[in-house]
């Protein structure tokens, strides 16, 4: 038996302000009022066994078989933003997390395991820009913070990039 | 509304069908209970590893058959195995009707759960495991491969010995099992046939109990749990008399406080050499051959594991220059550049099935080690030809020797010809696998695995080979991992055969063949 992983995500909720009747696209959307959006999500994830390429393997106790039982998760998130300057400039600022529901702990010099109890909460935050000389070009940039973890690190995590948006019909 | 509800069902049903697929995972070799292919009534004249004879232990002559005591006894399991509780049903299961194999898989298991190298401290020096005062971190032991050979050779040796002495009283009193004294009495694992005095089921738990707590004393408690619910299913199971189970256990200790005797001398103390020691093993490789190996990890460890584990005393082989190997192709040399393209092709092209190989056979940190590894064919082996215990102490017994003269062996030519590893010696060389810390020439991994396929060999002749196949894939395992040169791979084959054939020649005298 291969990997059997299913998710059900669950739009806790899902509130843009002023106008959420745009599908997809409400981020770009907002003309009209402040501008102030938020969004929600929240999903439970209901994970199966992976297949790892030995046949014996040490979580707190010993298993012979390649199959390891993942732990179920739950991951939720919230973002709150703005669009400024004329829909030019997005600013926005995030928090999301993953709790597994079971697992186990990486011991003290020990490898990560698939199935460890992977849990965090993180706080982020991203910028998007659109130049108003050339059509469709703008830049992104985002970060995020892991503030609290158990089995996964600390960390800082920034990124950049450059962004086209062309119309295909 | 309508629309939800059979969404609902959809989503309840696809909710059992993954949590249904999500079946057990085995946790230990699942097998049925069954009868002994041979019984082996002359095993008590068998050649012992340590002790001279099996009558050197004694224990004290049965009561009839007849005597109130027995009948006592007696009664006693018949009241107890009439009818079990679900727990002593699950007890009886599970230690079964080799329990050799469930303590086979205990040994493994605390190797791997203690086979976790040590961190170092804050000022970048590495602490060391104390026998003294093992629940201090790094906790003792630090289980690696050099370590989980040791252990596991105590440990088989013993049992055979036990066994054999064991084997001896069971045929010189002839005290039949009380399902035939009295035929009503209920039995949950096969009428085997065997006198029942002494048992043998309380010898193997006696003798895993002493052995194991020495080599992994922080698991003292759970190992005598383990024991005391072993010994009272043999009573549940309506197999032997509490008489039966105190005379085995007490030739089981006095056989493994002899094992143990032999290995407080056997140089393992002193593997694990200081500092100083290690670097003059390191220099004098540099003085001899004009290479040495050095630790590449951050902060470097000092001393690399156990650089005196080649002094150990050895079982079968009459000494380490029997079989120590010819040096290594220098640095440089056309047949070292030849195994570097190699090795840079591989990494350069991995298939996923040369990956697939590799971390089938990593056997590293926080596993059973390849000494475990071949155990646990060996426990296959064992049920797939039915061994009665004393033939399964046999097999682990001359596997285990074989495998930790092999350790020794290897570790010997390790650190005389201390030569460097491909990571060492190749610049920006990545590899898929960490590299041991101990140097590279001859692989760990092909000696254990070819010594112990000799040997698995010999005792199971349509066995052969798959086991020496499986060895080969080990072998090959570590240069696909980046980690050895093919020539520390193959001289390994070949020294694992030398070694493990020492093996075979003294058990085709030992009157067991």
């Amino acid at each position: 038996m291969g990997i059997c992983t299913i998710e059900f995500r669950i739009p806790a909720l899902t509130t843009c302000l002023p106008d959420s009747a745009q599908g997809f696209k409400p981020c770009r959307q907002y003309q009209t009022g402040s501008g102030i959006y938020v969004r929600g999500q929240g999903a439970f994830h209901l994970r199966g066994n992976c297949v790892i390429e030995r046949d014996y393997y040490y979580t707190t106790q010993g298993f012979y078989t390649d199959e390891v039982d993942m732990p179920d998760a739950i991951t939720y998130g919230a973002v709150a933003g703005i669009w400024l300057f004329n829909n030019s400039l997005k600013i926005e600022a995030s928090f999301d997390g993953l709790k597994s529901l079971g697992g186990f702990d990486i011991r003290r010099q020990d490898a990560g395991f698939p199935s460890n109890k992977m849990n965090f909460t993180r706080v982020g935050g991203g910028l998007q820009y659109y130049f108003p000389f050339v059509k469709g070009f703008g830049v992104v940039a985002s970060g995020g913070y892991i503030l609290t973890g158990r089995n996964v690190g600390q960390s800082l995590a920034l990124s950049g990039g450059v962004t086209y948006q062309f119309g295909i019909w | 509304m309508k629309k939800i509800f059979p969404l609902l069902i959809i989503f309840a049903s696809a909710l059992l069908f993954f949590q249904s697929c999500e079946k057990d995972l085995p946790q230990q070799l699942d097998y049925e209970a069954y009868e002994f292919a041979t019984l082996d009534e002359d095993g008590g004249t068998w050649n012992p590893v340590l002790l001279n004879a099996p009558d050197q232990i004694g224990i004290p002559t049965p009561g009839a058959i007849t005597d109130p005591a027995y009948l006592t006894e007696l009664a006693a399991v018949k009241a107890a195995s009439a009818q079990l509780t679900r727990a002593q049903d699950a007890a009886v299961r599970y230690w079964s009707s080799n329990s050799l194999i469930r303590w086979n898989e205990i040994a493994r298991e605390l190797t791997a759960k203690y086979n976790l190298t040590p961190a170092p401290n804050a000022d970048g020096t590495y602490p060391a495991p104390n026998a003294i005062n093992p629940g201090q971190y790094p906790l003792f032991p630090f289980s690696h491969p050099p370590y989980a050979c040791r252990m596991l050779a105590y440990w088989g040796g013993a049992q055979y010995d036990a066994l054999m002495v064991n084997w001896h009283y069971k045929y010189q009193f002839n005290r039949p099992a009380p399902y035939t004294v009295d035929a009503s009495i209920t039995t949950h694992l096969p009428e085997n046939g065997l006198p029942s005095y002494p048992s043998e089921g309380a010898t193997i738990a006696a003798v895993s109990q002493v052995i194991l707590s020495a080599m992994f004393p922080l698991e003292k408690d759970f190992i005598t749990e383990k024991a005391a619910e072993h010994k009272s299913s043999l009573i549940w199971a309506g197999m032997n008399v509490q008489s039966d189970i105190v005379a085995g256990d007490s030739l089981g200790r006095a056989v493994a406080a002899i094992f143990m005797n032999r290995a407080k001398t056997d140089g393992m103390a002193n593997a694990q050499t200081p500092r100083p020691i290690s670097d003059s093993l390191s220099n004098a490789a540099q003085a001899r051959w004009g290479w040495h190996w050095e630790n590449l990890e951050s902060p470097r460890r000092p001393v690399g594991i156990t650089p005196y584990f080649g002094r150990v005393k050895l079982w079968c082989v009459p000494n380490v220059e029997a079989v120590r190997p010819v040096p290594p192709p220098a640095p440089g040399s056309p047949e070292f550049l030849t195994a570097v393209a190699e090795l840079q092709d591989i990494a350069d092209n991995l298939t996923t099935e040369q990956r697939k190989i590799a971390n089938f056979w990593a056997d590293g940190l926080g596993t059973y080690t390849p000494p475990g590894h071949w155990n646990r064919f060996a426990a296959d082996l064992m049920v797939k030809y039915r061994e009665n215990p004393l033939r399964s102490a046999r097999t682990f017994a001359y596997l285990n020797m074989a495998i930790m003269d092999a350790g020794i062996s290897c570790w010997d030519a390790k650190y005389y010809y201390h030569y460097p590893r491909p990571a060492g010696a190749i610049p920006g060389f990545k590899t898929i696998l960490g590299t041991p810390n101990f140097p590279s020439y001859t692989s760990g991994h092909s000696t254990f695995s070819a010594a112990a396929a000799t040997v698995l060999g010999h005792i199971f002749p349509a066995e052969k080979a798959r086991a020496d196949a499986w060895a080969e894939e080990a072998a090959l395992s570590r240069i696909y991992a980046g980690i050895h040169y093919r020539f520390d791979s193959e001289v390994g084959i070949t020294q694992g055969r030398a070694v493990g054939n020492y093996s075979v020649e003294v058990a085709k005298l030992d009157g067991g063949e």
